[in-house]
């Protein structure tokens, strides 16, 4: 293994959608309680993940996400948004989309997170 | 020279029932492109992409493995799991290696980061 200065403790990358089952709420959980132990989080948010960051949603993963999200980082797959008929008019502010999905979410893991947790 | 850093994936779920699979399979091949070491294990239905060894007019996972291989990207199946869908050399995808999950815990012992898709 190679050593690094990590700038993010942990980096969650999200497929999931947030109504799909408990998965994504249950891992925003271990986020919020990460985020009270002053860690530094980040969420990647690709491919059904992206749902997440809609205004206006009523489910428990939601509700999780916007308690938090003003202490976290927020990227998104831009090409995954339009792929599911997103605007970005239509999802919270605060967040960062990217065109270049997989080498953003590839260094974000290998250069700047110190630990990841996909779902 | 700097040291290379291994990022290893890990495949669970079986192609088009989900992204999972495309996503996996981009992610391995982005980082070989951006200079990193790649290892890939397909698990349970993961090694499902491995048999697709056809041409399709759609998407084919099969392709984007045969292309990881070519890259110099290992892609390692778990015996137990190619063994109960009678997956064999004959009918996968050549230059995978279908091996224990003994070799899965070597590629988490070498790795920097792991990241899972299809969980």
């Amino acid at each position: 293994m190679v050593e690094t200065e990590y700038s993010v403790d942990i980096g969650f990358i999200i497929s999931k959608a947030p109504a799909e089952s408990n998965l994504v709420a249950n891992t925003l959980e271990i986020a919020r309680g990460a985020v009270k132990q002053g860690k530094s989080i980040e969420l990647f948010l690709i491919s059904d993940g992206v749902w997440l960051i809609k205004k206006n949603q009523k489910n428990p993963a939601a509700k999780i996400f916007n308690e938090i999200r003003k202490n976290i980082k927020v990227t998104a797959s831009k090409d995954h948004l339009e792929g599911a008929g997103i605007e970005e008019k239509e999802i919270v502010d605060g967040v960062s989309l990217t065109k270049n999905t997989y080498k953003s979410m590839v260094e974000l893991v290998m250069e700047n997170w110190k630990k990841v947790v996909s779902i | 020279m700097s040291e290379k850093k291994t990022l290893t994936i890990l495949l669970t779920k079986a192609p088009y029932v989900s992204e999972a699979a495309d996503m996996a399979l981009y992610t391995a091949l982005k980082a070989k492109k951006m200079g990193y070491n790649v290892n890939l294990f397909l698990y349970l239905d993961g090694v499902w992409s491995a048999h697709i060894t056809q041409e399709k007019e759609f998407n084919n996972p099969g392709v984007w493995l045969k292309w990881a291989v070519k890259k110099g990207i290992y892609v390692g199946l778990c015996e137990r799991c190619s063994k109960a869908r009678d997956l064999t050399d004959e009918n996968i995808v050549d230059g995978l290696v279908i091996c224990g999950s003994y070799k899965f815990m070597d590629m988490l012992k070498a790795s920097d980061k792991v990241l899972t898709f299809g969980g």
